[in-house]
């Protein structure tokens, strides 16, 4: 436990220290983040071999105290939150492109850190809707760092953001109200299937899925990750949205009644599957590269919010898996996705997919990086994003009336297909190729292929993986 | 060892093939020499070998009447026939490609006769069925390709029946390969017909003739020689060897076969006798020809029993056809260039003669034993007919030679390489009842009082005719001259058919600028107003989370 | 043999090719000579662990190479008889490919790539061959997939890329259905190794929907690369690849892999058994004919050489569908030896289109006149290839058409030879004008180009020595495979083996 905390506060103590100092110190960030990750992977390992802990803020006792507890999965998102925001800061502090290197992203970022670790670790209604405030208006201050252009796009994620929260607190207000309890294991054992708990959940819910740009309320998602500079876009598509996605599902998976659960359920699938779909469509239509890019968080998240909702729909313990295996695969390929869009469109200088033609020659290295990434997203084999998009599909065809879901992850799929390869073929495209206007960057290109190829090295540890999560997922939440 | 001997035969001309490329004038005076090993192994046959490692089954050899005979005289005919063409063709600029189809078709020729199991022999047939296309179109020009064409149209689907038949005869025999067991398998109708289309579009029997004609004028003199000699054999050859002898559906159509048969007979005749250049009409008096070894072949399927009889008939025939009408078309192309001396007329007359059946020649052999086999048959009373066909065989071949004749080239000296095959081919007839036993045990019987008179009868009628004719001056009625050929207006049109080019399907155009507007209509809406939109959407699924 | 090392056979196999090919992305353009010594040594040394391989499995020994990968499907490379013709088939192939694509693409930019690019797609080959189960399959024939499309698109013209996209729509969707049926099998019964007679027969009572709705799923997405119709259109458009390219494609790599699957699926999934009491075989049946008409009837309509012989092999591949759906030990045969014909006889054909358009630019069919007195090895060549097509003996596509055919009869389905007569006579139709132009026609005056490679001389010199000679030893072995059809070193005693095993004879 005090390794998980230790990563938590590493990184909010960094940014108290930058903030302080008043420094932009690219190499103590990275240098926190690395002994975050550290801590992260320690505690990992703590809870897979001692099992799950418990830390009470202050030394109060539940009902009254903040509970952080300690799970596997709790250990793997602190471990994978500071991976991401390595592999970020490194990127950041060293590509010649990086529009963030002596700006705020500094301090930003390590509060965003920070703070996306309290979330991992609570398991308080309350106390996340302060995390989810705080992770709200650093996005918001982290896009606006892009500049003017931005402003718009980062203005209107915080309106809405704002809106979301109020929703959230709404509901929290409401279950309070009813059951007086904000800890989610004390709700678990109180909450019955009346109309406050459904209305506070729904409201709730739809917070949640307005900050995590589930669909329909996505809007706000792709020009304000595509506005941000790449640094941030990739932080806030890798692990920013995924933080009201792990809300969601302890919220849903623990907390609420089944009977509501399968009745919510069955939307959330449906809506993951319009979310493949439209997100997938707008991928494939978008003449800019990172709106591509931001498009395709939308249609990625649908995967999560489809495990998600079949497994409120079908208590099928598998789908637990599947949520988080899509949430690691994605992480990384997006990483990926993002830092090599942002690399080629500021080597290129363009903004306009059709800058890419001939990238192969211009940008080999982070060409590639974006297609192995893609390959993960469309979920060839034997990548991470095939091993979710597997798990997800074994419980569809377990029986015959759960076969139409398939077509949807089918229809997803191909859309991803769709979307990635019209990127990757634009990039063999030799007849009129644009010539780059800077020299190509190596080591940044290296540095961006390098999540890609973790995602694909998934498939190393992959039954083992699966297996843990397996088991994991069903003691732990 | 003996399989090295078998295998040599059809091998000779495929090695001799890389020699003829690289020393190409040099060499080709000797390519008769490969076909040595399948003449000696007619005369010393060495025991049949299996060849399963070639395809699985293969078997060569054979030393029955049939194949030795067959081997015999198609060796004797290339062999003769190569050294023709190796002074023919000398200055051809293209003989290179014209000894490749050559020694190709001799391969598979000779593959054929010794294939002792259906696939060896469907190879060889189809070797020799396919390059023997570039023989026919050999002269080049618009007939040789219209002949060609039609030719080749028409071996390609023979080859395409004879591929089913095989397929279902392998499967009739259970599997078996080999013709002995194919002897006993009973025959089906459809591979009967299959096996009837095959082999006769090859063979050239009516009404499967009609490429004949365009061919073997069309190719060169020593090419003709072996189409109208050696190949149309191979089908009779593969009717013979693909139906089992005694077999009740054989036995039912054999009376159809055997009138199918006869009707050739005349039908070439009537055609040969109005055609206008010699070769068409040796063309049809090789249709015509056929037709006698059909009847041998239905009359042995109408009488069970007397296998024997029919095999040497068929043998006899198929020899003495051969060699004559070999002789005759190198002839043709010898007249066609060379004015040639009275002797060289009379060398001429001999194979014309023995095909019309004068006694002491080959073709009073078997013309006679025909006659006395058939008369011992349920069809005997057909006898007359036979009888009168020596009468118009006279007549094709002389009107044949007339057109030769006349047509006759003017130069005077004449290579040795030309005459010598040539002449030797025209005396085959007479000397192959002394060579050969089973002709001389035919010639001799032939020589009764009746026998004799029974053929010389139609042929004193026919030279009376003749020379009434020439004295005369008749000519063919002028309408009747240039026939209609709707044969080569079907070849055409088959070529134009497969030619034909299909137009692309409607193309339904979508009118894209107004779909890009609407959706940049669309895309503007969400995007303009995505607080207040979401903020709606919010509501909504306020609403509906409520109502649900 | 050492159990060790005989696991490692079939992974060191893959990587004969894998690691030259990882190399070679490292090259810089001029660095001709270590480049082409890379792709040789690799070649080399996997045809000699073939050949290893080739005698161990006929002796009997077993080569299994295993990780875990999914719960339920481990990744399993193994060689049976099976794949080790398509192994065997693939290296011999790509020996004479990589010979060819040297002297083609001499001078030519970007060949670090491409080779790079076609050593990887041989590695998925021979990958997808020797893989053995589903799921293993699957992740090769994705692989194959992605490894290919920069092969395709690797002149980057505005075509290329056309076809590209279109190969790509084709072949991901394709991907994306045996996706959905593999997956759909594993939910059911995980996915054990392939074994002879299948392993489904225990589920065909209880889930008769799903095992249909898999079978349905699973050849849709092997159809796409097997080039069934309707799902066979990126074939033609792929054509304005390089010419070694489309020789793999078409030949081996791509179309192959396809009719693989559809072997392994029917044979060692479903098995024969299910596949009757489930009834799949006959619309698989009529798939197949159906297909080897269209293909050939839209063969006869092209006038660009490389178009035609696209169709045809549309046409041509479908005779192992055929030979599969048939379900008899003789058609199986007949299916699997056409597997290593077709590839020998159109990969010859490919070869011969790329060299009369490398040396005298000739594209379309009408310029084909006499192409036989310049060319003549070539066009040699390419009639044996053509002609072995049509099915004249004794080039081996006879023997493919001889064993389907008696294959057919033995279980009862006579109009399938009505079938193979038709597409033969079509087969005809549309090579026999162009062996006509070749060798009866006259040459026209001036060529539309001359590259004047190799000397320009008809024969030995025709064209650059690599150009020709791959041509012709694809030829010769395309001859040979069917004289010598009877010894136990050719394909047909391998399909035989094969078949021995598989139907348990």
């Amino acid at each position: 436990m005090n390794l998980a905390l230790l990563s938590m506060l590493l990184p909010l103590a960094t940014a108290l220290l930058l903030l302080a100092l008043r420094s932009r110190s690219a190499l103590l960030v990275i240098l926190s983040s690395a002994l975050a990750l550290g801590a992260g992977s320690g505690a990992l390992f703590q809870v897979v071999d001692g099992g799950s802990e418990t830390l009470l803020l202050g030394g109060w006792d539940s009902p009254l105290a903040i509970r952080f507890h300690l799970t596997p999965v709790t250990g793997m998102l602190l471990a994978f939150t500071a991976l991401i925001h390595f592999l970020v800061a490194i990127y950041a502090a060293r590509s010649r492109h990086s529009q963030t290197r002596h700006s705020d992203y500094w301090p930003l970022s390590c509060l965003l850190h920070g703070s996306l670790a309290a979330l991992w670790l609570s398991r308080d209604l309350f106390n996340w809707y302060v995390t989810l405030e705080l992770l709200g208006l650093i996005s918001v201050a982290l896009v606006a760092l892009a500049g003017p252009k931005a402003y718009r796009a980062a203005l209107r994620y915080l309106l809405l953001s704002l809106m979301a929260s109020l929703c959230y607190l709404l509901g929290v207000a409401l279950l309070y109200g009813q059951y007086g309890v904000l800890d989610v294991g004390l709700l678990a054992e109180v909450t019955q299937a009346d109309h406050t708990t459904s209305a506070a959940l729904m409201l709730m819910t739809l917070g949640l899925m307005l900050k995590a740009a589930l669909w329909p309320l996505h809007l706000w998602l792709p020009p304000a990750h595509a506005g941000a500079p790449t640094a941030v876009s990739a932080l806030l598509s890798a692990l920013v949205v995924k933080g009201p996605l792990f809300i969601l599902w302890l919220l849903w998976s623990q907390a609420a009644p089944a009977e509501i659960g399968q009745q919510a359920g069955f939307l959330m699938a449906v809506a993951g599957v319009l979310a493949l779909l439209s997100g997938g469509w707008s991928a494939m239509r978008t003449p800019y590269i990172k709106t591509l890019v931001a498009y395709s968080t939308v249609a990625q998240l649908g995967y999560a919010l489809m495990a998600l909702g079949l497994l409120l729909f079908w208590q099928i313990p598998e789908l637990h898996v599947a949520l988080w295996l899509f949430v690691l695969a994605h992480g990384l390929a997006k990483l990926s996705m993002f830092l090599a869009a942002g690399e080629m469109q500021a080597t290129l200088g363009s903004r306009r997919l059709t800058s890419l033609k001939g990238a192969t020659q211009t940008v080999p290295v982070a060409m590639f990086a974006f297609a192995v990434a893609g390959g993960s997203l469309i979920g060839l084999p034997p990548s991470g994003g095939f091993l979710a998009k597997w798990v997800l599909l074994q419980p569809l065809f377990l029986e015959p009336s759960h076969w139409p879901w398939a077509v949807g992850v089918l229809l997803g799929t191909l859309a991803s297909a769709v979307y990635v390869f019209r990127v990757v073929s634009l990039a063999f495209d030799r007849a009129e190729p644009m010539g780059p206007n800077y020299r190509p960057d190596r080591f940044a290109q290296w540095l961006t292929m390098l999540p890609a190829l973790l995602v694909w090295g998934m498939a190393l540890v992959s039954e083992p993986l699966i297996e843990w999560l397996t088991g994991v997922t069903r003691v732990s939440a | 060892m003996t399989g090295l001997w078998w295998l040599g035969i059809p091998l000779a001309p495929l090695l001799a093939m890389p020699l003829m490329w690289r020393w190409r004038d040099r060499v080709a005076p000797w390519l008769w020499l490969a076909c040595v090993p399948a003449f000696l192994a007619a005369l010393y046959p060495p025991a049949s070998h299996s060849m399963a490692w070639l395809w699985p089954g293969a078997t060569w050899g054979g030393d029955d009447l049939v194949t030795r005979a067959f081997l015999g005289f198609s060796a004797l005919l290339w062999a003769c026939a190569s050294l023709y063409a190796s002074q023919s063709e000398r200055t051809h600029p293209r003989r290179r490609r014209f000894w490749t189809f050559w020694l190709i078709t001799l391969s598979g020729n000779l593959l054929l006769i010794i294939a002792q199991d259906g696939v060896s022999f469907y190879v060889g047939f189809t070797l020799m069925s396919l390059c023997a296309y570039g023989l026919v179109v050999h002269t080049g020009g618009a007939e040789p390709r219209q002949a060609g064409r039609l030719y080749v149209q028409l071996a390609v689907l023979g080859e395409m029946f004879l591929y089913a038949a095989l397929l279902v005869r392998i499967h009739e025999a259970g599997g078996a390969l080999d013709f002995e067991a194919w002897q006993t398998a009973p025959l089906g109708i459809p591979t009967a017909i299959l096996l009837l289309l095959g082999f006769g579009i090859k063979a050239g029997f009516w009404p499967l003739h009609i490429w004949l004609p365009q061919a073997h004028p069309a190719a060169p003199a020593a090419a003709s020689a072996i189409l109208s000699g050696a190949m149309i054999k191979a089908g009779i050859l593969g009717l013979w060897r693909f139906m089992p002898q005694d077999d009740p559906l054989l036995a039912d159509w054999s009376q159809w076969l055997f009138a199918i048969g006869l009707f050739s007979a005349f039908y070439g005749v009537v055609l040969g006798i109005l055609q206008t250049r010699a070769k068409a009409a040796l063309a049809y008096s090789s249709i015509s020809q056929i037709g006698y070894l059909l009847i041998i072949l239905s009359l042995s399927w109408n009488n069970p029993g007397t296998h024997e009889l029919w095999v040497a008939l068929l043998a006899l025939y198929a020899v003495h056809h051969g060699l004559a009408k070999g002789a005759l078309f190198m002839g043709a192309g010898l007249a066609s260039r060379h004015r040639l001396s009275v002797g060289q007329w009379f060398l001429m007359l001999i194979p014309a003669l023995a095909i019309a059946g004068l006694p002491l020649t080959s073709g009073g052999a078997v013309k006679t034993l025909l006659k006395g086999s058939l008369t011992e048959t349920a069809l005997g009373n057909w006898l007359p007919l036979i009888t009168w066909g020596s009468f118009a065989s006279a007549l094709v071949l002389a009107r044949a030679l007339w057109l030769m004749k006349q047509k006759q080239g003017d130069q005077t000296t004449v290579s040795r390489r030309l005459t010598y095959p040539w002449a030797f081919l025209c005396c085959a007839p007479l000397l192959l009842p002394w060579v050969w036993d089973e002709m001389r045990t035919a010639m001799l019987a032939s020589l009764t009082l009746y026998d004799a008179w029974s053929i010389i009868l139609p042929l004193v009628v026919a030279g009376a005719l003749i020379a009434i004719a020439l004295g005369q001056g008749w000519t063919i009625p002028r309408a009747l001259v240039p026939l209609p050929n709707p044969a080569i207006y079907a070849s055409l049109w088959v070529k134009r058919l497969l030619q034909w080019r299909a137009r692309g399907l409607m193309v339904i155009t979508l009118d894209k600028t107004q779909w890009r507007q609407r959706e940049r209509k669309w895309n503007r809406f969400w995007q303009q107003g995505t607080v207040a939109v979401s903020a709606w959407l919010l509501c909504f699924l306020l609403l509906l989370g409520w109502v649900w | 043999m050492n159990p060790t090392i005989a696991a490692m056979l079939p992974p060191a196999i893959v990587l004969t090719s894998l690691i030259p090919g990882l190399l070679i992305f490292a090259l810089r353009e001029d660095q001709y000579r270590l480049r082409t010594q890379l792709n040789m040594a690799g070649v080399f040394l996997k045809l000699a662990l073939v050949g290893l391989m080739l005698y161990g499995v006929n002796q009997g020994l077993s080569f299994r190479f295993a990780l875990p990968f999914l719960p339920g499907g481990e990744l399993i490379l193994h060689a049976d008889a099976m794949s080790l013709q398509f192994v065997a088939l693939s290296s011999v192939l790509w020996l004479a490919t990589t010979i060819y694509a040297i002297g083609y693409l001499e001078g030519a930019p970007l060949r670090s790539r491409f080779f790079g690019y076609f050593s990887l797609c041989v590695s998925a080959t021979v990958g997808l061959a020797l893989a053995g189960n589903l799921v293993t399959f699957l992740l090769f024939y994705e692989l194959l997939t992605l490894a290919t499309f920069p092969l395709v698109v690797h002149r980057g013209t505005a075509g290329a890329m056309r076809a590209g996209r279109i190969y790509l729509a084709y072949t991901l969707g394709g991907g994306t259905l045996l996706l959905m049926g593999v997956a759909l099998l594993h939910a059911l019964t995980g996915s054990p190794e392939f074994v002879p007679g299948g392993y489904l027969a225990p589920l065909v009572d209880s889930h008769r929907a799903g095992l249909i709705l898999a079978f349905v799923l699973l050849v849709a997405g092997l159809g796409v690369k097997a080039a069934l119709i309707p799902m066979h259109g990126w074939l033609p458009t792929a054509m304005v690849a390089p010419a070694p390219v489309s020789a793999l494609l078409h030949a081996v790599a791509v179309v192959k892999a396809g009719a693989f699957g559809i072997m392994r699926v029917v044979y060692d999934v479903y098995g024969v058994e299910p596949m009757q009491l489930l009834q799949l075989t006959q619309p698989l049946l009529w798939l197949a004919a159906a297909t080897i008409m269209y293909g050939s009837i839209k063969a006869l309509q092209q006038q660009e050489l490389k178009k035609r012989l696209a169709y045809s092999t549309v046409s041509q591949v479908s005779y192992i569908t055929l030979g599969v759906a048939l379900l008899g030990p003789v058609a199986a045969v007949g299916g699997m030896v056409h597997l290593v014909h077709q590839g020998l006889m159109k990969i010859t054909l490919f070869f011969c289109a790329g060299n009369f358009a490398e040396t005298l630019h000739v594209h379309r069919i009408r310029q084909m006149n006499g192409l036989g007195k310049r060319m003549p090895f070539t066009m040699a060549a390419f009639t044996v290839g053509a002609l072995g097509m049509i099915g004249v003996p004794p080039i081996a596509g006879f023997i493919s058409k001889w064993y389907l055919g008696s294959g057919a009869l033995e279980v009862d389905q006579g109009w399938v030879i009505v079938i193979l007569v038709i597409a033969g006579l079509l087969n005809a139709a549309y090579f026999l004008p162009l062996v006509y132009r070749g060798w009866f026609m006259r040459a026209p005056e001036t060529w539309p180009g001359d590259a004047k490679l190799g000397g320009g001389i008809p024969g030995r010199r025709e064209t650059h020595w690599m150009l020709l000679w791959p041509t012709v030893f694809t030829a010769v072995l395309s001859l040979l495979a069917g004289i010598l059809a009877g010894t136990d070193l050719s394909p047909l005693a391998w399909a035989q083996l094969i078949v021995q095993r598989e139907f348990g004879l």
